[in-house]
């Protein structure tokens, strides 16, 4: 009796769509997978529409749960056929990608392009299963053509669908797969893996279709069946011989995705050649080039215990493949810098991927990788970022499309996105959906709360916004579609199609595969990241303009070290430009922290972040190291790992060391805790890990207390834990471009002013400090500037910087060519000699004008404009000819228009600070100077205004915006609690002029203001348009 | 038959068929007043129409009318509620909301703008015959003709504020000697000019903004530090004309007195006629002649202008009592007296008349012009005259019945069967079937549809019954429909074909949502 149940209540769904067949299905994979596991299923097979994206995080669901997971994919071809295709072993996978690749890369992003000549050429002499889906009416030629190709691997499959004819459907295929001799099994199409889902299935229906739920009428389905429905509820609708077959086919699949290996490219060796062989070559020649005069000894010891290290986990070719796109940029003059677990090695600083001395600071290569925790190395690449085009381009050309691809990353509906589209759907007016997804400003977090919707003007509690409120919910976080990951690059030795379905990216000459990051690292696939960075643009221009200017030759390496007076102006937070120190609040801890050495940044670099800061490490650390509180650890082990950050956990690696050596977690299960903590955010998941915690450190006599503070840190750390590897290759960039800013100012911002847009500061707050600096700032003028900013010599032979060219807003590069072309013979003297020597159009003209270029040529602005208005352009008979004009009658521009056009058209003036016109206005008003206010003491209420610079919202912490204003006399920085932002978050977010009352805090150096009360006096700057940088 | 007839015309000549309201002669609608000395002209600036014409309650909360333009939203007008809490024309919303929480949101609507600009312009031809539209907010008269009618400027500016104030719109009204300086005067809200000698100097202080010139003009004109009207006038006229463009040269030359040419404002036609009988009358003949008589005349006026009509108003005058009024509307213009004849003698079969009739008058509606004259060439009963006979047929059977009552019947795209079809007012017009592949091939569905589901008693078993309280058989199904959430009505039915005792053979279903009861829904043929 109880086999006979047995025999029947068993299902494998053949036949089931995630939401990675975007707009069509209705739940996640992995919510799929986990349901299906819930309902006893013996196997669940993915098969997204020509799609694997999905089948990754199925994977992982399924891994330890006992159900079988298949991969298939369905299909549409464009003659007409729908089929779904199964892959039973890793052969056949292989052609299912490269089918599916082939179906992508023909088409544009986001489609695909399959006809029978495509399943002719790939899938029939293969070893894929074929579901076919005949529809209502089955057409029997078809059905022939099919069997023609795929004989025994072809199945009809039943989807009964509770749509009224299904006795009907049931003879009519089964006539038809007995005429045609082919056997039949039951699937379900499934969209969802809950019944509940089917709002949202209608929803995202409407969506993909482009319409209102009121208007799709028959592009819904007619019920919401195509769910996971019981065993039970199958075994009422499928006769048992088609439940028997379902088993019987999903018992022929023999495949999972553990089965993918991954090989690295091969021709980096040279013929006779081992990896590993090659790759001591290489590093003993890096050797003789970093220490010509001889390695120290310690150094060989170091490089040869890596290489050992290196060889016993394989990682040979991974170190060749990073070393040559290196090789290739250092050929080109790119600047590169690498980082990642690997990167601070003696062989990658022998191999040039990092200029991070080893003897410099005490690193042991396995603390970063190690063979216990089975982790794939890790290192990113940050190349200039202007140019890391060229990497990528050298990386497709030498490994081919074929081989070479970039990492997916998969754009998830966020609550605007959400809102904006669930309200289309569900018929809201046009006008009604931007206002609500409007009122969504950039801090409202994942969800929208109920007070956000009555700003918008609607009743949060009518039932279309309730409805719009679940339906909002349930769609955030849904896929959307695949964009390119910032740099990830996977290349391979065999067919990169094999292994992973490539498509197009959105970018022409870009193609990338279906998974992202994730994804790559739960197969523990390898991937090398080229990612683009905008420090190492400006720094290599320092170099240049150094070598330029004073003929010596500067490398970050080379630069001399360790300079007590570039730390003293970082211990001043005299930051502004510096690379990773130059945020508000890293700018608050540098006079606390007062940074004496390489390591001190490295620290510097990690602790500031979201991940201690939430975790609250950073107070800890900071009372340790003033020896305000005792160096303590709860046992020599802990000691161990904590020993160089004072006993307080600050990187990710001390983490993982940490739950290693404290609660006994093998390497493999740190791992896993490192990955948890990443997604935590987004998917929860770590509640296993903290009893896991508990436990083993209860055993191993660490309190209680202990183990919490442990987790909170782990907690805390999230996906913003910064791991040590990383801070110490940003650490060094840190150093070389505080050295610039200290000893060459000039140099380091006119190299930054080329490399906009990058870091924290736009143009004006960094010519604001380069002057700070004495630094002479010289305007833009037609007669000498260049397109970038130049070095020119003062009258002390120092360096003076030019404003160049770029800097105006609407000037483009070849425009302003014939400019510096046209004045090499000689100097322009007039407008009307400008237009007449050079082929600028009106736009660039006027640009030129606008920002005072002319201003050396013509009395004043207006004059400039009615000249330039009215110059004629050379005609091609006449050649030049000049029309008397009557002279106008214009007044000058007074002081304030001046500074207004120079803000329009520059985005900062050399005038006087547009507040100091204000001044008389302001103090009558009884708002202070930020400079009276900085020498206020401590507690004192305080009034003042002054431009927005920067609103930042760090993702930690009780919702505090910091805001830095700025007037004549310099910055303030304004502490905004959530309570005061939240009454007034209008004025916040909209004010240029913010005026502010409240109290000064000091601590040490650095001097805040906490906002009472916000006011905004943008009236009072007229048409000044000056904009800040909001940063979340 | 009597002759009981006098025609009443209200013109002379022919036809004897009046333009209303009163317009001007054909031929005269454009008026060339060029630069005529002495003019003198009151410009209407109504800021706030585009709220205005929206007929906003004064109750309601702030409230903001927008236009889209560059990619934003701008609000171009607020009401008072808004203005109090800062929100002013020329904000972005985004802008706007960061003042006012809770904001009405309107589009700005240009068809009822037009609509209220017409009417006031179709009021203002009382006070004189030449008044211009300067669309979208203002109206221009001419009224130096005027004055010696109404004693003055103040009392024709006091009608004018009277009537606006009681249409409840928001004006500012300037007099000047040219269009254009009382057009730009009158949106800074400046006083009146009544004399060419003050001009100059008066409008010398005006900001640029008046003008209502191009962004890119103005911009341009910024630039070189011209702020007011008065710089413009300041500089050499080929330099500004070489820079800016000839146009606005023409402006500053129009609005101190160049020829200024505009069209003026000619309201939109309706004819109307009335034939007043000597003694009361209640002989439906003689009433019939007569309509019949209007009918000839009003499709005369229509041919001899090109036009149709598809509103008529027949006005039964009586003595002692309110006339009594029957309209017709047409499914399509026509200018056929014969079709019209028709309607109007079905209507006089139909209407009572509470009393004897003095006069019988016959207005239109709008006209329109005539688009493609399709008078039979051929007898060739083209689908097209099919259609038009089936026209026939609807307005006839209109006329016996209430004309709602008359409908055609659409499918609609939806899977609930209730809402699978809808009236639609123009039983003629038939919706092209929606592509094949679109519709699913849903199983059987009856012809009759119950208006709403019946509720049907089951067995101890739970079986449906019905009538003799037999147990029904279920003959095919389920077929399960489940759609509708988004409208706050949820359905889960699995539906049957099921037969009677009898044989009948019912639609009926299961209710999945509440508590699985059954219902008949539907009957076969």
């Amino acid at each position: 009796m109880r086999d006979g149940v047995k025999q029947v209540s068993r299902y494998a769904e053949l036949h089931c769509l995630s939401n990675f067949t975007f707009l069509r299905g209705a739940s996640h994979p992995e919510e799929q997978v986990e349901q299906a596991a819930e309902l006893g299923y013996t196997a669940l097979a993915l098969t997204d529409e020509c799609s694997l994206a999905g089948v990754v995080r199925a994977h992982s669901a399924a891994k330890d749960l006992p159900l079988k997971l298949i991969i298939g994919s369905e299909f549409e071809l464009k003659d007409g056929l729908k089929i779904v295709v199964l892959a039973p072993n890793r052969e056949a996978y292989g052609t299912l990608s490269a089918f599916i690749s082939h179906g992508r890369r023909g088409a544009e992003k986001g489609s695909y392009y399959l006809t029978r000549k495509d399943v002719e050429d790939y899938l029939a002499s293969s070893k894929c299963l074929v579901l076919w889906l005949p529809g209502e009416v089955p057409d029997q030629r078809a059905g022939i053509w099919l069997k023609e190709r795929f004989s025994d691997r072809l199945w009809l499959a039943a989807e009964l669908l509770i749509a009224g004819r299904d006795r009907e459907l049931l003879s009519r295929w089964r006539t038809c797969a007995t005429k045609l001799d082919f056997p039949m099994v039951a699937s379900g199409n499934v969209n969802m893996h809950c019944r509940e889902r089917r709002a949202l299935q209608d929803t995202v229906t409407a969506i993909r279709l482009r319409t209102s739920l009121a208007k799709v009428g028959f592009g819904l389905y007619s019920n919401g069946e195509r769910f996971l429905r019981s065993i039970d509820e199958l075994t009422r609708i499928y006769p048992e011989s088609l439940l028997k077959e379902t088993i019987a086919l999903a018992e022929r699949m023999d495949f999972s995705l553990n089965e993918l290996s991954y090989e690295y490219p091969r021709e980096l060796v040279p013929t006779g050649a081992t990896p590993a062989s090659h790759l001591s070559h290489l590093t003993e020649r890096g050797m003789r080039w970093r220490w010509p005069e001889g390695t120290p000894q310690k150094v060989v010891e170091l490089v040869e215990h890596e290489l050992r290290l290196i060889a016993e986990l394989n990682y040979e070719s991974y170190f060749l493949t990073v070393h040559d796109i290196v090789r290739f940029a250092r050929a080109e003059g790119i600047l590169c810098q690498g980082r990642g677990s690997a990167a601070n090695s003696a062989v990658c600083y022998c191999l040039g991927i990092t200029e991070v001395d080893p003897a410099r600071m005490e690193m042991l290569m396995e603390r970063f990788i190690s063979k216990e925790r089975n982790e794939p190395p890790d290192i990113d690449v940050d190349f200039e970022h202007e140019r890391r085009e060229e990497v990528i381009q050298y990386i497709y050309r030498k490994y081919s499309r074929e081989r070479a691809a970039l990492v997916a990353t998969v754009i998830s509906y966020r609550a605007r996105s959400a809102v904006r589209d669930v309200g289309k759907a569900l018929g809201l007016e046009e006008l009604q959906v931007k206002a609500l997804a409007k009122s969504m400003q950039w801090w409202d977090g994942k969800r929208i709360a109920s007070e956000k919707i009555e700003e918008a003007g609607f009743d949060p509690d009518s039932p279309v916004i309730r409805r719009l409120m679940r339906l909002v919910n349930a769609l955030v976080g849904f896929p959307r579609h695949l964009s390119q990951h910032v740099g990830g690059f996977v290349i391979s030795q065999g067919p990169l199609n094999e292994l992973v379905p490539i498509e197009n990216a959105t970018m022409a000459d870009r193609t990338i595969i279906q998974w992202d990051k994730d994804d790559l690292e739960d197969l523990g696939l390898l991937k090398v990241d080229v990612l683009g960075l905008g420090m190492l643009s400006a720094i290599r221009r320092s170099f240049e303009l150094i070598r330029n200017f004073y003929g010596c030759e500067y490398t970050m390496a080379t630069l001399p070290a360790e300079d007590p007076a570039v730390y003293a102006m970082i211990s001043r937070a005299d930051t502004v430009g510096v690379f990773q120190v130059e945020s508000r609040a890293q700018m608050a801890m540098l006079p606390r922290l007062m940074p004496r050495c390489y390591y001190d940044l490295v620290i510097e670099v990690a602790i500031i972040r979201p991940g201690p800061i939430r975790g609250d490490m950073v107070h800890p650390y900071l009372r340790r190291r003033n020896g305000e509180e005792p160096v303590t650890y709860p046992s020599p082990e802990v000691e161990r790992v904590l020993e160089r950050t004072l006993g307080v956990p600050i990187f990710q690696e001390q983490v993982m060391q940490l739950a290693m050596v404290a609660a006994g977690f093998t390497p493999g299960e740190a791992d896993q805790l490192r990955r948890a903590m990443a997604a935590w955010r987004r998917r929860g998941g770590l509640e296993v890990f903290e009893r896991r915690l508990t436990e083993g450190m209860a055993v191993r006599g660490y309190s209680e207390e202990f183990a919490k503070q442990v987790f909170n840190h782990i907690k805390g750390f999230g996906e913003y834990g910064f791991p040590e590897s990383h801070a110490a290759s940003f650490a060094l960039l840190v150093y070389v471009s505080a050295w610039l800013k200290h000893h060459e100012p000039a140099v380091f911002f006119c190299a930054l002013l080329n490399s906009q847009p990058m870091g924290f500061y736009a143009p004006a707050q960094l010519v604001r400090c380069a002057r700070e600096h004495e630094v002479e700032v010289r305007p833009v003028d037609v007669n000498h500037s260049e397109w970038e900013s130049t070095l020119e010599r003062d009258a002390e032979g120092r360096p003076a910087l030019r404003m160049g060219f770029r800097l105006v807003k609407g000037l483009a590069e070849d425009a302003v060519c014939c400019v510096t072309d046209a004045r090499r013979s000689c100097l322009f003297t007039s407008t009307q000699d400008l237009v007449e020597r050079t082929q600028l159009n009106k736009k660039h003209l006027d640009a030129l004008t606008g920002s005072g270029a002319l201003n050396s040529l013509v009395r004043n602005r207006h004059r400039a404009h009615w000249n330039i208005s009215g110059a004629q352009e050379s005609t091609p008979l006449f050649g030049h000819f000049r029309i008397a004009e009557g002279i106008p009658m214009l007044r000058a521009p007074t002081e304030g228009e001046d500074i207004i056009s120079d803000y329009r058209h520059l985005g900062l003036s050399l005038r006087r600070h547009p507040l100091a016109l204000l001044r008389a206005r302001l103090s009558s008003m009884g708002l202070a100077k930020a400079a009276q206010v900085l020498e206020l003491p401590h507690g004192t209420i305080v009034r003042a205004a002054g431009l927005v610079i920067i609103r930042q919202r760090p993702s930690n912490a009780a919702g505090v915006t910091f805001v830095t204003i700025e007037d004549e006399t310099g910055y303030l920085n304004l502490v905004v609690w959530g309570l005061v932002a939240e009454r007034q978050r209008q004025i916040l977010l909209g004010s240029t002029l913010l005026g502010v009352s409240g109290r000064v805090q000091k601590e040490g150096e650095v001097v805040n203001v906490v906002a009472k009360r916000l006011s905004d006096h943008s009236a009072l700057l007229g048409e000044l348009p000056v904009r800040s940088r909001d940063f979340h | 038959m009597t002759q009981p007839l006098r025609l009443f015309p209200l013109f002379s000549g022919e036809p004897p068929i009046a333009l209303l309201p009163g317009s001007l002669p054909l031929g005269s609608h454009l008026g060339l007043q060029g630069a005529r000395r002495n003019q003198l002209w009151l410009a209407v600036h109504m800021p706030v129409l585009p709220l205005e014409a929206l007929s906003v309650p004064d109750a309601a909360p702030a409230t903001v009318v927008v236009e889209p333009r560059k990619g934003h939203l701008w609000i171009i007008a607020a009401n008072e509620k808004a203005l109090a809490q800062g929100v002013a024309p020329g904000l972005k919303l985004s802008a706007a909301f960061a003042l006012s929480r809770t904001l009405t949101v309107l589009g700005r609507s240009p068809q009822a703008e037009h609509l209220k600009l017409t009417s006031i312009a179709q009021w203002a031809r009382r006070v004189t015959p030449s008044v211009s539209l300067e669309p979208p907010r203002a109206l221009l008269l001419e009224v130096r003709g005027s004055l010696k009618l109404w004693g003055g400027i103040d009392p024709i500016k006091g009608v004018l504020k009277e009537e606006l104030q009681h249409r409840r719109i928001t004006a500012h009204l300037c007099v000047a000697p040219t269009a254009l300086a009382a057009l730009w005067l009158s949106r800074h809200q400046q006083e009146d000019v009544l004399s060419h000698d003050e001009l100059v100097g008066r409008l010398g202080s005006l900001p640029l903004g008046v003008a209502g010139w191009s962004d890119s003009a103005q911009q341009l004109l910024r630039k070189m530090g011209v702020k007011t009207i008065g710089d413009c006038l300041r500089l050499p006229r080929g330099g500004l004309a070489r820079r800016v463009g000839l146009q606005y040269l023409q402006d500053l030359d129009r609005l101190l007195g160049q020829h200024d040419l505009r069209s003026e404002f000619e309201p939109a036609q309706r004819l109307s006629s009335t034939l007043e009988f000597q003694d009361e009358v209640t002989e439906p003949e003689i009433l019939a002649n007569a309509g019949q008589e209007l009918i000839r005349k009003l499709v005369r006026a229509l041919q001899k202008r090109q036009a149709q009509v598809e509103n008529l108003e027949f006005g039964f005058h009586h003595l002692r009592k309110p006339k009594t009024i029957e309209r017709i509307n047409l499914v399509a213009p026509t200018y056929e007296a014969e079709r019209i004849s028709r309607l109007f003698l079905g209507k006089l079969e139909t209407v009572s008349l509470p009393d004897p009739v003095i006069a019988l008058s016959l207005t239109t509606g709008s006209i329109e012009p005539m688009i493609g004259l399709n008078t039979v060439l051929f007898q060739n009963r083209a689908p097209a005259a099919v259609r038009a006979s089936m026209g026939e047929l609807i307005e006839r059977l209109r006329l016996r019945f209430r004309a709602e009552d008359i409908y055609g019947v659409a499918p609609v795209e939806e899977h609930r069967p209730e809402r699978a079809w809808s009236k639609s007012p123009d039983p003629l017009r038939r919706d092209e079937p929606s592509s094949a592949s679109n519709a699913p091939q849903s199983p059987m569905r009856p012809l009759w549809i119950l208006p709403s589901p019946v509720r049907l008693s089951s067995t101890a078993e739970g079986w449906p019954q019905y009538g003799d309280r037999s147990a029904l058989r279920l003959e095919s199904g389920p077929e399960r429909i489940e759609a509708g959430w988004w409208q706050g009505r949820d359905i889960s039915r699995d539906y049957y074909i099921a037969f009677g005792s009898k044989g009948e053979k019912l639609w009926i279903y299961r209710d999945r949502c509440s508590d699985r009861g059954w219902f008949l829904h539907g009957l076969f043929g």
